[in-house]
């Protein structure tokens, strides 16, 4: 009975959360199908976090298949097949100093290939990726380091900060399935990754992931204050 | 085995803090500049630049620094003159004693294995921020080593209270050789002692000298405490003064608690963003002079073991070392974070040695997490070499060519095409960067006796309450100013200035004459000079009915 009430608290705190912000409310207005795919996600995650079982977890995992098969097939981010007319400057530029500087080395056609063909890809992945693991981004519309060419939006009130951190803590230290936890960190780093950074919903993959931070954050707060 | 590896680690360490010091970067920074000049007045004078006898702070460039640096950068200059690599050097070599002590300090930590030590003396070898910053002429890398120096000085005191007393000499010193360590010092020291009260409870005598001592080490500076010398850098950096507040974007009313929710946000924000993976794993610094190309402060790869360190961390969180690592993690970004340059690393750099601890931590948990030592010695080696190579192309290479203009290499190039024109006036204009007061007087050499007699009286006076950019530098034939339009081009002379303070319609107008031209690394043209033709001036301006009273000379 205990166990069922905990879990009914996590859930409730949890669907607070998701509705609570800027950035379900954002996704709605653009695609109400897509924002209700997002809190099932969220749910989803946060019960299987609460009480793992293989079945749900498989659930789990197909539904965030499919989710990030839409979300890619909307959003994909072009430069990682292209090179843009900046980029393929900037690399035309640099190829004659690294010519100069490095010669055979540089000017054989393993380097070169790799870096007019895998380089600027490889860079612009790596670009979405990080740019989707800066807590600033869900916090502070990116503040202070705002991107260029980017229209910077609220996602969650910056007081949800604090349970945030203190979530991220409390599963680094005590959480007996944190490896839930990296694995979705990893897996929705990767498919961010894809996702062009103009992209109207942000990286929201991490929607359900930050979602249970800021509700195990607040768990814990409640406890320490209880005490 | 590991010795010899140990020591292979510290010859790269040292290799990559010395190699073409004096060429890369190319050129030194106005700051560099400024600091190498005043060295090489100290030297020739006894006073700085502008007729200061041995300041407690150095004006410069609308600013005041911090004096142990240029002091000890006299030493390098007497024995190899007023040199790029004299600025540089004594920077190289806090960055070369740092990863002694960090071998040392290394060792004091038992929880970790011989592995990690090795690996955290690497990290900080190869870590592009440390490379960076141990090259540049900058004070922070002196007073980042001095303050890390201190901690280890106070892990020692921990079993040894003696100790305490050159930690706290130690920690003063650092807090007069660079802004940010004086706010970390006074921030950290009442916490560390704090955290072993127990300790230091039944060592008293020993604390109290070294406090003593720390309190005299503040006398030179307190003695500033009502001029602009003491807190102009503050008040120019920080976000707690109304500008900043007015200019905010969140429509907020000027009531105490609107003003304490923006500063709030604002202290949050740029706090994270020193944790955030984008600025410490792939975004470079946001301004290029601090910045290398395409690589930021630490390499891409390390995001993941940085995340495993911090998990270390925190499971070990009750070893009195660890503890130490982690009030450092807390506290070390915070006087970074009170400033309002998002994400300024320089202001970090004791911060950013805890992370490369960490991240080193974090890499060896993984390396005892895979059994079989041939791929765990195969992935270290690896990420090594893909870490160097991209070092080296992103820092030896691009940075040259990409960042020339950051360190006036134009305007050493200038010097030395001007040495056959001694006999001309020559006019440099300073339009678009007051770094030119600095530049031509380093690069040149020239005599600092010379710089300190045409100084303004306002200056000489009121040395710590005078916080303007220099207007004016006039030594033998050279004139560092804003060139002037009426009367430059009726007398005859040089003007140099970049494309735009000389355009080539105004070039046309004037009559002014090709000379030269000078391009920057990235080939792009930087400086041009022009010779002016006051005659042919003169008598086009008497054909149109203009006159200007220089023309007397020519009729």
């Amino acid at each position: 009975m205990n166990n069922f009430l905990h879990h009914k608290k996590i859930i409730l705190i949890s669907l607070t959360v998701a509705f609570a912000n800027f950035w379900i409310w954002r996704v709605i207005k653009e695609e109400l199908l897509f924002g209700l795919m997002t809190i099932l996600l969220s749910v989803l995650l946060i019960l299987i976090d609460a009480k793992f079982d293989k079945k749900g977890f498989l659930i789990f995992s197909s539904f965030l298949l499919f989710v990030s098969y839409q979300l890619i097939t909307q959003g994909f981010d072009e430069n990682l097949k292209l090179v843009s007319a900046e980029d393929l400057r900037k690399l035309e530029g640099r190829h004659g100093y690294f010519a100069d500087s490095l010669g055979i080395l540089f000017q054989n056609k393993y380097t070169l290939r790799s870096y007019k063909d895998f380089y600027p890809h490889l860079n612009s992945y790596q670009e979405n990726i990080f740019n989707s693991l800066s807590p600033n981004l869900y916090f502070f519309s990116n503040h202070p380091r705002e991107r260029e060419r980017v229209e910077e939006f609220a996602k969650y009130p910056s007081i949800l900060v604090i349970p945030f951190l203190l979530g991220l803590i409390y599963i680094f230290v005590f959480h007996s399935s944190k490896y839930l936890i990296v694995g979705y960190l990893i897996f929705a780093s990767l498919v961010s990754g894809f996702i062009k950074q103009t992209f109207p919903f942000g990286p929201i993959l991490f929607f359900p992931l930050i979602n249970l931070l800021i509700t195990r954050g607040i768990l814990l707060l409640a406890s320490i204050f209880k005490k | 085995m590991k010795k010899i590896i140990l020591f292979l680690v510290l010859i790269i360490g040292i290799f990559l803090r010395l190699y073409k010091l004096d060429l890369i970067p190319p050129g030194v920074n106005p700051d560099e500049a400024s600091t190498g000049y005043n060295a090489y007045s100290l030297l020739k004078t006894g006073k700085d630049r502008y007729g200061e006898e041995f300041p407690i702070a150095f004006r410069s460039l609308g600013t005041y620094i911090l004096p142990l640096y240029t002091y000890l950068t006299v030493i390098p200059t007497a024995f190899f003159g007023p040199t790029i690599f004299s600025v540089r050097f004594i920077s190289a070599f806090s960055s070369i004693l740092l990863l002694f002590v960090t071998t040392l300090l290394s060792f004091e930590i038992k929880k970790i294995t011989v592995t990690t030590r090795v690996l955290i003396v690497l990290f900080l070898s190869i870590s592009p921020w440390a490379v960076n910053f141990g090259r540049g002429g900058h004070e922070i890398s002196l007073s980042s080593t001095l303050f890390i120096t201190s901690i280890f000085l106070f892990i020692k005191s921990v079993s040894n209270p003696k100790w305490i007393i050159p930690t706290l000499l130690l920690a003063g010193i650092s807090a007069s050789t660079y802004y940010t360590e004086r706010y970390l010092i006074l921030i950290t020291l009442p916490l560390l002692i704090w955290m072993f009260k127990d300790h230091f409870i039944h060592h008293k005598k020993y604390l109290l000298i070294g406090l003593a001592i720390f309190v005299i080490s503040q006398l030179p500076q307190l003695t500033l405490i009502k001029s602009d010398a003491f807190s102009r850098r503050i008040e120019q950096v920080n976000y707690l003064n109304d500008q900043p507040f007015n200019n905010n974007l969140l429509n907020l009313n000027n009531s105490a608690l609107d003003r304490a929710i923006f500063i709030l946000g604002e202290f949050t924000s740029h706090y994270l963003e020193y944790f955030s993976p984008r600025s410490l794993f792939f975004d470079p610094d946001p301004q290029n002079a601090r910045s290398i190309p395409d690589i930021s402060v630490f390499y891409s790869w390390m995001v993941i073991p940085f995340f495993f360190g911090i998990k270390f961390l925190l499971q070990n969180r009750s070893d009195p070392k660890i503890k130490i690592l982690i009030l450092l993690l807390i506290v070390g970004t915070i006087p970074a974070a009170l400033t309002k340059d998002p994400f300024y690393s320089l202001r970090g750099l004791s911060f950013l040695w805890v992370l490369t601890a960490v991240i080193a931590v974090g890499t060896g948990y993984l390396i005892n997490s895979i059994t079989i030592k041939l791929i765990s010695i195969g992935l270290i080696i690896l990420l090594v070499v893909i870490s160097c190579v991209s070092l080296y192309n992103s820092y030896f290479i691009l940075l040259k060519h990409e960042r020339s203009d950051n360190y006036g290499y134009e305007y050493g190039e200038l010097i030395n095409r001007l040495k056959s024109y001694y006999d001309k006036k020559v006019v440099i204009d300073d339009g678009r960067t007051p770094g030119v007061h600095v530049w031509i007087p380093f690069y040149g050499k020239l005599d600092p006796r010379k710089f300190q007699l045409q100084i303004d009286d306002q200056i000489r006076n009121n040395y710590y309450n005078n916080i303007d950019l220099d207007k004016e530098t006039k030594i033998d034939n050279l004139e560092i100013r804003s060139i002037n339009w009426i009367n430059d081009i009726y007398e005859d002379g040089i003007l140099v200035g970049d494309p735009l303070a000389i355009s080539i319609e105004q070039a046309k107008e004037h009559k002014l004459d090709f000379l030269f031209e000078i391009k920057g690394l990235n080939g792009q043209i930087k400086l041009i000079a022009y010779t002016t033709n006051p005659k042919v001036k003169c008598e086009e301006g008497l054909r149109k009915g203009l006159y200007n009273p220089k023309c007397l000379d020519f009729k």
